[in-house]
């Protein structure tokens, strides 16, 4: 990995692990009162209100690896620290993903859904690791630098 | 030494044994009185609760309040019923242990009553709680469990805690038979026939003359339950597949009431207009998905064919 391409890593991580975090306090608060919607934002565990206060934990734990992760970037351990964190998300938003599809295939008195409705599954509010999931895949780049300095 | 296993043939006759009383119990006949022994539970549900206000204090009243009203009611019934019958007080409390045991007086004529009066007022006071004293109902009902679910709110029944006001209870019968004595031994005559004109309520507004009339739609009763009804509780003639069946509607129909939405129980109300699915913004999602994930296959499947 080169100095421009740690400093890269440095700036994006330090910008998504704020990110992460202010999801995370946003999600904290709005978990005591009940969640809430913004736009297509969606913190009101409309589907999971148990998991809520356990999402908000986790996006705090994903800010503050990606922060705790930008000195030395280049370093393998503070990279393993933003792999964790990116895989930290890749769950989360995995499994809020696969509850779509799996949600989206069944109608509500058929057995199959009609297009209509399998499309309006996925519309919109998502949950913030829906948001920050593409963001996170830059990691991989990162991985397949490391794994090419190791040849 | 005996092995620490347990016979084989012991094992085969305990449970022969009691696959025996698990069957010799259900083939019993079950006597079946105003509430539904036997009956399962209701599925979980969710009812807002009645708010009225009695003299400037706000009351709300659940499901579960008018269910335990009238099955402190119907305990008082059998109570002294038994007690005409010269049963000793011991007696009498070992019979209504056994009857009421488990229930929750939440029966198909209460949960009626219930959402019926909860629809009524709603449309009549909208965001508005009405004074008790301000509700009337008109009754088409001869049953103790959609009188008294009303006598509860209106508080006009004997034993309703804390009433400062009442409001109005009328019993009018689909042929225009006024009953006056609401007590359960005179209604008992009137439920001998029945049919779908008498799942009615009329409830009004006193103040202004509003009324709203609360009529179940035809599909919500099974068809044959009224028939099926008289056999079992009336004439005491049914089988016990018939009682069977007959507690099958009466779970259904108490079920119904409890979990489906008004326009699916009642006449006259209209499924209100549901948001219009976003089907471009799924679509756009959708789309964002499938690419990203050829993309990470197109990417896994690269990298293998490097690594080879």
């Amino acid at each position: 990995m080169n100095e421009v391409e740690e400093k890269f890593g440095q700036i994006y991580f330090t910008i998504l692990g704020a990110v992460a975090l202010a999801f995370g306090a946003a999600e904290l608060i709005a978990s005591a009162g009940g969640g809430f919607t913004w736009g297509i934002l969606d913190s009101s565990g409309a589907t999971d209100p148990l998991f809520l206060p356990w999402r908000a934990i986790i996006l705090l734990s994903v800010g503050f690896f990606y922060l705790s992760s930008v000195k030395d970037f280049a370093e393998v351990h503070q990279l393993a620290k933003a792999v964790m964190a990116s895989i930290m998300i890749w769950i989360v938003a995995g499994m809020a993903i696969w509850t779509r599809i799996a949600s989206s295939i069944p109608g509500e008195e058929t057995w199959f859904n009609s297009l209509e409705g399998f499309l309006a599954s996925y519309a919109p509010p998502y949950c913030p690791e829906m948001f920050l999931l593409p963001f996170s895949l830059v990691i991989v780049y990162y991985i397949m630098k490391e794994k090419e300095a190791e040849k | 030494m005996r092995s620490g296993k347990l016979p084989l043939k012991a094992v085969a006759v305990t449970i022969m044994a009691l696959v025996l009383m698990a069957l010799s119990t259900a083939s019993f006949s079950i006597p079946v009185d105003a509430h539904m022994p036997g009956a399962k539970a209701p599925p979980a549900f969710e009812l807002s609760p009645i708010v009225i206000a009695d003299d400037g204090t706000e009351i709300e009243i659940t499901i579960e309040d008018v269910g335990n009203y009238h099955n402190e009611r119907m305990k008082e019934f059998k109570r002294d019923m038994l007690k005409k019958q010269n049963k000793t007080e011991e007696e009498i409390d070992k019979i209504i242990e056994k009857e009421f045991a488990g229930s929750t007086g939440i029966c198909p004529c209460s949960s009626f009553a219930f959402r019926a009066a909860l629809l009524g007022i709603s449309e009549l006071w909208g965001d508005e709680i009405p004074e008790r004293a301000d509700i009337k109902f008109i009754t088409r009902r001869p049953t103790p469990g959609a009188t008294q679910c009303l006598q509860y709110i209106t508080g006009t029944g004997p034993g309703v805690p804390d009433v400062k006001s009442k409001g109005e209870l009328q019993m009018i019968l689909p042929d225009g038979t006024e009953v006056t004595d609401l007590s359960v031994k005179n209604l008992k005559k009137y439920m001998v026939d029945m049919n779908l004109s008498n799942w009615n309520i009329v409830i009004i507004r006193k103040s202004t003359g509003d009324e709203f009339e609360v009529q179940v739609k035809e599909g919500v009763i099974p068809e044959g339950f009224f028939e099926l009804r008289k056999k079992v509780k009336v004439e005491k003639t049914a089988t016990p597949e018939e009682i069977e069946e007959f507690r099958t509607q009466w779970e259904a129909v108490r079920d119904a009431f409890l979990t489906q939405p008004d326009w699916e129980l009642f006449e006259g109300v209209e499924e209100p207009e549901g948001e219009e699915p976003d089907v471009v913004g799924g679509a756009i999602f959708f789309s964002i998905l499938v690419i990203g994930l050829g993309l990470l296959l197109v990417l896994s499947l690269r990298v293998r064919v490097k690594v080879r």
